[in-house]
């Protein structure tokens, strides 16, 4: 069942400089209980696809269409106080960086507590004690709810973002990458905390530029590349049978132990946002360009069941 | 409950500020040293003051002696208790007037760095051209409307130093709004006023320190100067500004002690917040680039 109706969303922000079209047209569904992985480079609007959905995108950022349906709602036309009392409730977010995203002046308890007062109208007592549950539920002791942030690390922090985010038991939990402060091997056991919250019943959004972080766990992963969704298919499909160039150059970056001794690398930058280039944004960098390439956008086409890819060299006919 | 709070709280502020050896403790110390001593000043006057302040006592003009030891005015009062019930006036304007002015300027700086938009504007306006006017004139032009009291006089030092506690909160609110842990208490669904009093304002707490010790040795002077003009007390009242004033004409028939113990104290008190607010800010900083 679609939990997470992403269709047609364009995120644009509007600088002194130029439009950047952060997000353009981007379309993706979230299966109940599923995790999917959103992998690209910096900048490529993963992110920004993330916060559209929880309606933070920061000025001077707006969403210009489209249209983000959850549970048979629009999230985007939803009143704003109906929005927030959906969030924390029913979708959930964790952040990058857990040395700031936790309040510097507020005990770990008190900040856990917020949630429960803010959506189930308990005293801060009762709040408190299921403030205690929670961070035992995450792996720390109960007596962490005396505690401030700076007295964590950072692996005990994020387990605390991830217990804000899971209080209420969303059905949406959105992780805009939640590891990449983190060393390996909290990396790993982070990894586990959410996949503990998946086998229960929650759907994962999770924001990457690991693209081995996101094969380890996933059940899709989509591909995104200056603002476009390049290619959409199960894990399988996707690493062992990559079709756009760009998820071709993406895997043959990442070192093999049985693989070539060299490893290959995709020339030239991402492109610059205002100024995209025509056509297909990967033409300028794309080692098999042809003539459709720079001259119109290539469709997203289904070539096998549930492997979608925008590419022309799968156009059938051409352009 | 509350009290053991508060009082944990404190001491955990003179932990922290008062013993510790952080360089330039010293001014805190001194600072703090000058002001409390104005303060048990103004609170004992009752007890500690030698003769009632507004009645004549003794012949006018006696100089400082061990029965009068800063002397006697030309009416015959005495000076030292003049001062000490003097002390009473200027902390009494200062503490309303910065009272006011932070009971105004936070919220509205708060809420219009919050908010944004066209309210932002609006108000940023209205207080960047209270700014603009120099501060003892506009404080002298309203104290002229309302009339001299003590109470007049804090209205017109707090209208003064509004524009001052906005500019600063309204700054820091824009830099703590974009900041992570606002954008996580958004995204966990709290709603604007919980995240401006829970999220912002406990995270203000340090700017409104420094800007309070700074703002209140300026009303200090400013205070100082109104009355100096007529604009605060009326005759009898002791006040330093005001006794400033009436012994200035005597001071070239060499009677120094009716202007030097006055503007001593002025000037005292008014660097014992000095020092307070730079040692403050000093460590503030310190605290904030470690």
């Amino acid at each position: 069942m679609v939990l997470l109706e992403i269709s047609n969303i364009k995120i644009y922000y509007y600088t002194l400089t130029g439009i950047v079209k952060a997000v353009d047209n981007v379309s993706l569904t979230i299966n109940e209980n599923e995790w999917i992985s959103i992998v690209g480079e910096s900048g490529c609007g993963k992110s920004t696809l993330a916060y559209g959905v929880i309606r933070l995108i920061p000025p001077p950022g707006k969403v210009v269409s489209g249209k983000i349906i959850f549970q048979g709602k629009d999230l985007l036309s939803m009143d704003r106080e109906e929005f927030r009392k959906m969030l924390g409730k029913d979708i959930g977010m964790v952040f990058q960086d857990p040395m700031t995203s936790l309040d510097p002046l507020r005990k770990v308890g008190e900040q856990l507590a917020e949630v429960f007062m803010t959506h189930l109208k308990v005293d801060q007592k009762e709040a408190l004690k299921y403030a205690g549950d929670l961070l035992e539920k995450v792996g720390l002791t109960r007596d962490r709810v005396n505690y401030y942030p700076h007295q964590l690390s950072g692996g005990q922090r994020q387990r605390v973002s991830i217990a804000i985010a899971m209080a209420l038991r969303p059905k949406l939990l959105i992780a805009d990458e939640p590891t990449t402060a983190l060393d390996v091997i909290v990396q790993d056991t982070i990894m586990d905390l959410i996949e503990s919250f998946k086998k229960e019943g929650t759907s994962i959004l999770f924001i990457t530029h690991d693209l081995a972080l996101a094969a380890e766990r996933s059940d899709r992963i989509a591909v995104m590349y200056a603002g476009k969704l390049v290619e959409l298919g199960s894990v399988d499909q996707i690493i062992d049978n990559p079709r756009h160039p760009y998820t071709i150059g993406l895997l043959q970056s990442v070192p093999d132990l049985w693989g070539p001794r060299r490893i290959e690398s995709i020339s030239g930058y991402p492109p610059d946002l205002r100024t995209p280039p025509s056509g297909c944004r990967f033409h300028p960098r794309c080692k098999e360009k042809f003539e459709p390439c720079s001259k119109e956008e290539p469709p997203l086409i289904e070539i096998e069941p549930g492997h979608y890819v925008s590419c022309w060299l799968y156009v059938k006919g051409g352009a | 409950m509350i009290p053991k709070k508060l009082m944990n709280m404190l001491w955990s502020v003179i932990k922290t500020y008062l013993l510790t050896r952080a360089p330039g403790v010293w001014m805190l110390r001194v600072g703090v040293g000058i002001v409390l001593f104005f303060v048990f000043m103004a609170l004992l006057a009752p007890w500690i003051s030698p003769y009632d302040p507004t009645k004549r006592v003794a012949d006018p003009f006696l100089p400082p002696s061990r029965e009068y030891p800063m002397g006697t005015n030309r009416i015959g009062q005495d000076v030292l208790s003049r001062i000490i019930w003097g002390s009473r006036i200027v902390l009494y304007v200062v503490f309303l007037a910065t009272a006011l002015s932070m009971a105004i300027g936070i919220p509205l700086g708060l809420i219009s760095g919050y908010y944004g938009g066209k309210l932002d504007r609006v108000l940023s306006m209205v207080m960047d051209s209270m700014y603009a006017f120099p501060a003892l004139i506009l404080a002298i032009a309203i104290a002229a409307v309302l009339g001299p009291s003590p109470s007049n006089t804090a209205i017109a030092i707090a209208f003064v130093y509004v524009p001052t506690y906005f500019r600063m909160i309204r700054g820091q609110t824009l830099s703590i709004k974009s900041s992570l842990y606002v954008d996580a208490a958004r995204a966990l669904g709290a709603s604007d006023n919980t995240i401006m009093s829970k999220y912002i304002l406990p995270n203000l707490a340090h700017t409104v320190l420094v800007v309070f010790t700074l703002s209140v040795t300026d009303a200090i002077l400013t205070e100082a100067g109104l009355s100096y003009l007529g604009l605060s007390v009326t005759v009898p009242t002791p006040d330093w500004g005001y006794d400033l004033r009436a012994g200035q004409p005597f001071l070239l028939d060499g009677k120094w002690w009716l202007v030097f113990f006055p503007g001593l104290m002025v000037m005292l008190l008014a660097m014992g917040f000095a020092l307070i607010g730079e040692a403050l800010s000093e460590r503030i900083s310190l605290a904030q680039t470690r």
